[in-house]
């Protein structure tokens, strides 16, 4: 595996359970409800990584310099692993969406 | 190749306070260069700037003449040791130092106290061998210079006195810049002293220049 995805992955790691436990919430709430729940569940999901960001960033800065020691930096190393933290949420929706 | 590093026109304001005001620095492979200052002089915040972690009103770091504005960008040109502790606490040595590329058995050649310890987790080692973790990395990383801000804390004397020989055998492939308060270390293992004070930076050429500038009695 390319060094920088590991790196990526180890930095997701760290806030991969909270965040997939809000997912797993969120994916339930859509089998119950159906699609007339996904705007609200998206915002949901929305608001609650923007919080697990703001925690990281203010909570677990120092770490941060452990990546840009390695040449990445706060911003791509969020922004990227945020961006993939939604497209699990995707994955899980439309899968539970073909379930249903 | 000597390669430069050279910081100037800094400015550094809190507020109506200018921490730091007349700024020059350079620095070169094959050499190790002191930072020297009293507390709330500003040499964390100047080496964060140079690193690009902190913003400032102004600055200039250029490395062989071109201005690198991000140096955490580039891990070739500059890594940085804070004053904390970076590792994150999950991971392992052994982990840590495939990351960077570096040998975890020449480590443990010059640090046996670690042997057996690759696989455990960075939480687990005590602070003083997380520091020395530390420390060794950013002195090996693969860059042209390397910041250590305060490497000798938290290190038994026999750790200080190898992490000062690793420096002196490493500074032919690469430059050092280090500030610490334990300043005899700095004073044995540098090259040029350069002191902060009221926002300046003075080359030092003697203890009385450290002296003169309050840094010493």
């Amino acid at each position: 595996m390319p060094k920088i995805i590991k790196l990526f992955l180890t930095f997701y790691r760290s806030y991969f359970i909270a965040s997939f436990t809000l997912t797993g919430c969120c994916a339930y709430i859509y089998w119950l409800h159906g699609i007339d729940i996904f705007t609200f569940i998206f915002w949901l999901k929305i608001l609650t990584l923007g919080v697990i960001l703001l925690y990281l960033n203010t909570y677990k800065k120092k770490e941060f310099y452990y990546y840009m020691n390695l040449g990445i930096s706060k911003k791509i190393l969020l922004g990227t692993t945020a961006v993939f933290d939604c497209f699990i949420f995707l994955i899980l929706i439309i899968l539970v969406n073909k379930i249903r | 190749m000597t390669h430069r590093l050279e910081i100037d026109s800094v400015t550094l304001e809190f507020g109506t306070r200018r921490l730091l005001t007349d700024i020059y620095l350079e620095c070169s492979t094959g050499l190790i260069t002191g930072l020297l200052g009293r507390n709330g002089e500003g040499k964390s915040c100047l080496l964060n700037i140079i690193f690009g972690t902190q913003s400032s009103s102004s600055k200039s770091a250029r490395f062989d003449g071109i201005a690198i504005y991000k140096a955490f960008k580039r891990p070739d040109l500059l890594t940085f040791l804070p004053q904390f502790s970076f590792l994150p606490g999950f991971l392992s040595p052994r982990r840590i130092f495939s990351d960077f590329n570096i040998s975890y058995q020449e480590f443990e050649t010059h640090f046996p106290e670690f042997n057996g310890l690759h696989n455990f987790k960075i939480k687990n080692l005590s602070s003083g061998n997380k520091r020395l973790l530390e420390v060794y990395l950013i002195i090996k990383s693969r860059a042209q210079f390397s910041i250590l801000d305060e490497p000798f804390s938290r290190l038994t004397p026999l750790q200080t006195d190898k992490i000062i020989d690793l420096l002196i055998a490493n500074k032919s492939a690469k430059g050092f810049l280090l500030t610490d308060h334990l300043y005899e270390n700095i004073l044995t293992v540098c090259d040029q002293i350069y002191v902060l004070s009221a926002g300046k930076t003075y080359f030092s050429k003697s203890l009385d220049d450290i002296r003169h500038l309050g840094y010493i009695k």
